[in-house]
């Protein structure tokens, strides 16, 4: 009795309410609704297909602009030797005029002359310590003075064989040095040679009497040239050199009282002291101590100018640092075509180990949904009936051991490629199973099931150092798996951008 | 619309055309709409469902094979939906908004001259998880063993739910009467539904499709 009243219930319901297509109105609203779901899932699959393609655009960018930043040290190298080149090239330059254009000549020719070769090639004209005409002629010394901060600028006016010869010598050496740089597009040697400095202490404490004189402003050439070699490089070389030209005794005061203009005045610092005692009877002469004294401050000047040199192109370098990352991926089973936007978050440890290479590694929270055809699925069971489709999302965290190599680096920045392998282990995966004639059904599973050093990574990073600790980086990556992962045995593959920002364990140097 | 119209339209649609997508829409919102309110709360609920129905037709159009009735393809599609709104509010899918089960009369249930309105507004009084079983076993025609493994329940339970839909029903219909003939005894009484049974535009597009 009960059971014949259900079915009338039952048939009740099914007649009126089975097929009620002339009993509902259509709505233009929900047709909106639709439109505009329809519209954002078109952006959404617009920006899932094209990540790929902008993490491998960004990464070849990054090689690209590593790679062209190395490029500019070596043009600026071509460009300086040019310029040495056509500076060098008027060496008949009237005497006349040599006083106008001294200090130009001083500036850009000097610089071209390897240090060395000053040295040896000084070391003769310390015969003229010997020759006491040269010496007691303050004028013709002064004029020679000239010469040696000009160099191979007035060489009509050199009075003297030795120091004729000794220009000659000079300015052959320094077309040669020219050349030779023109030709190998080779940097300019450092200036500072502590090698010189230290001769030219023993020099100065082992000389006496007139001979000094001479001996200073035979030492003289081979520092005003020395000092004055990086000019071009560094800008804060000519201020040395001419430090140094207005502390050697020799030349700037017999200069000034010749009235000829040299680049100690220029620097509008006259060596008081010094000319006196040179120039004048009055003052009593330096003794060796106030020398030594005169020489280790230069020394140590240059010195600190040197270090600055040594130091003007300082790398940008963090043995240790630690960071946070975080970025979106595309995940996908096989191939990128039915690609699902995931996102990660964790922590990184970065270490420098030999030269450019570095290792990194850390753990990476990953929210990683993905969908694929039903083949693509290797499950442990069988299906009564299978799925047309299978979407899943695992988290899990993933463990990189990376190795990467620096191909830019400077003070700020630095660029490098990386690979290594990644070790999964699951936290959670959750299956929906889409049938072609059944409803939707889910299945989760929590588990902690590790695949070890079973996906590849591929990396470009870039690093910008926005304080002496803090830095931000950027890093396209690809994943590829090397063997099946999770539950339900897939190959896994993944690509997508990274930021970070990272933060320097060890201590900058100061 | 004949089979060829309706082939073209789907055409149309795979080739993410939004002229043909909205013409496939309208020809076929009221059956598609009729399925989703059975298993909605009310008309709101029924519409976001129906919309997601259709956004996965519309993914899944090409996989579609053409020589099977497509009315019966997309109805499949509207139940599965609906049944995943289910599973995703089970929450709230045993609330009763009736408190006690009204005893049923002997009365004969089967010649009621109630009008569709009146019927879905019943189903839709039924709490989410007994109309879900109800529309399953007594519309769509599933047996238990079939609904538990669909809902992810029991066939007891299943058969639990089904048993208390109907005794909910029972007691409507028979309210309804009474109502009715309060009616025709002069008493005032206007069922509120939320469907516009007057309005006509519009629903004889899909005419001629199986």
């Amino acid at each position: 009795m009960d059971n014949e009243k259900d079915r009338e219930l039952d048939h009740l319901f099914r007649k009126k309410l089975e097929d009620p297509v002339d009993q509902i109105r259509y709505e233009e609203e929900d047709w909106d609704a639709l439109e505009q779901m329809l519209d954002k899932q078109k952006r959404r699959k617009g920006i899932i297909y094209l990540l790929p393609i902008l993490s491998g655009v960004a990464a070849l960018l990054l090689l690209f602009f590593g790679w062209w930043m190395l490029q500019p040290k070596t043009t600026h190298n071509n460009a300086a030797s040019k310029l040495q080149a056509s500076i060098i090239h008027p060496k008949t330059i009237d005497s006349t005029k040599s006083e106008k254009i001294q200090t130009p000549v001083q500036k850009e020719v000097i610089p071209t002359k390897p240090n060395t070769t000053y040295v040896a090639k000084l070391a003769k004209p310390a015969v003229v310590n010997h020759n006491p005409v040269i010496i007691n002629a303050g004028k013709q010394i002064s004029t020679s003075t000239q010469t040696t901060t000009a160099t191979i600028t007035k060489p009509a006016s050199i009075q003297g064989g030795t120091d004729t010869l000794f220009s000659q010598q000079v300015r052959k050496d320094l077309i040669a040095g020219t050349k030779q740089n023109a030709k190998d597009n080779k940097p300019a040697a450092p200036a500072f040679n502590p090698d010189n400095i230290q001769k030219n202490i023993q020099n100065e404490l082992t000389s006496s009497g007139a001979g000094i004189i001479v001996n200073q402003h035979t030492l003289t050439a081979p520092q005003v040239v020395n000092t004055q070699k990086p000019s071009l490089v560094n800008p804060i070389g000519p201020s040395v050199s001419l430090n140094n030209i207005a502390a050697n005794t020799a030349h700037t005061p017999v200069l000034q009282q010749q009235g000829t203009t040299t680049a100690a005045d220029q620097t509008n610092r006259p060596a008081t002291g010094i000319k006196s005692a040179i120039v004048g009877n009055n003052p009593p002469p330096l003794t060796s101590a106030e020398k030594m004294q005169m020489l280790l401050e230069k020394t140590s000047f240059a010195g600190n100018n040197n270090n600055k040199t040594a130091n003007k192109t300082p790398t940008f370098k963090s043995r240790y640092s630690v960071g946070v990352v975080g970025g979106q991926d595309v995940n996908g089973v096989g191939s990128f075509q039915q690609a699902k936007l995931g996102t990660k978050a964790g922590v990184m440890f970065n270490a420098a180990v030999i030269g450019k290479f570095t290792v990194s590694t850390g753990s990476v929270y990953s929210e990683t949904p993905y969908a694929a055809s039903y083949a693509n699925y290797h499950f442990p069971y069988d299906f009564k009936t299978d799925p047309q489709n299978i979407s899943a999302n695992c988290t899990m965290l993933d463990i990189p051991l990376n190795v990467g190599y620096q191909v830019f680096n400077n003070e700020h920045n630095s660029i490098s490629i990386g690979t290594g392998l990644s070790s999964y282990i699951m936290l959670q995966q959750n299956f929906t199973f889409n049938y072609a004639n059944a409803p939707t059904t889910s299945y989760s599973m929590p588990n902690n099931e590790s695949y070890l050093f079973k996906i590849v990574n591929f990396n470009a990073t870039y690093e910008r150092q926005i304080s002496s600790k803090a830095g931000i980086m950027v890093q396209p990556y690809l994943k590829l798996p090397l063997a099946d992962v999770g539950y339900s045995q897939v190959k896994l593959q993944t690509t997508g951008l990274a930021l970070g920002l990272t933060w320097n364990l060890n201590t900058p140097p100061k | 619309m004949g089979e060829e119209d309706l082939h073209q339209l789907i055409e149309g649609c795979i080739k993410q055309d939004r002229k043909c997508q909205k013409a496939l829409y309208k020809a076929f919102y009221g059956f598609a709409m009729g399925i989703c309110l059975r298993y909605a709360n009310n008309r709101y609920e029924a519409s976001e469902v129906l919309n997601q129905g259709f956004l996965k037709v519309f993914n899944n159009l090409s996989n579609f094979d053409t020589t099977r009735p497509f009315k019966a393809w997309l109805g499949k599609i509207m139940m599965n939906v609906s049944i995943d709104y289910y599973r995703a509010n089970l929450k709230m899918a045993y609330t009763d908004d009736i408190d006690t089960v009204p005893d049923i009369s002997d009365n004969a249930l089967g010649d009621r001259n109630l009008l569709y309105n009146d019927l879905l507004a019943m189903v839709q009084q039924l709490p989410q998880a007994y109309r879900t079983v109800f529309n399953l076993f007594a519309i769509e025609g599933y047996t238990h063993e079939e609904i538990a493994d669909m809902l992810n329940i029991n066939v007891g339970t299943s058969k639990s739910n089904l048993h208390k839909a109907r005794q909910k029903l029972k007691a409507m219909v028979l309210k309804a009467d009474q109502s009715a003939n309060n009616y025709n005894s002069g008493m005032n009484y206007t069922h509120i539904v939320a469907i516009n049974a007057i309005n006509m535009n519009g629903i004889f597009l899909n005419r001629g499709i199986r």
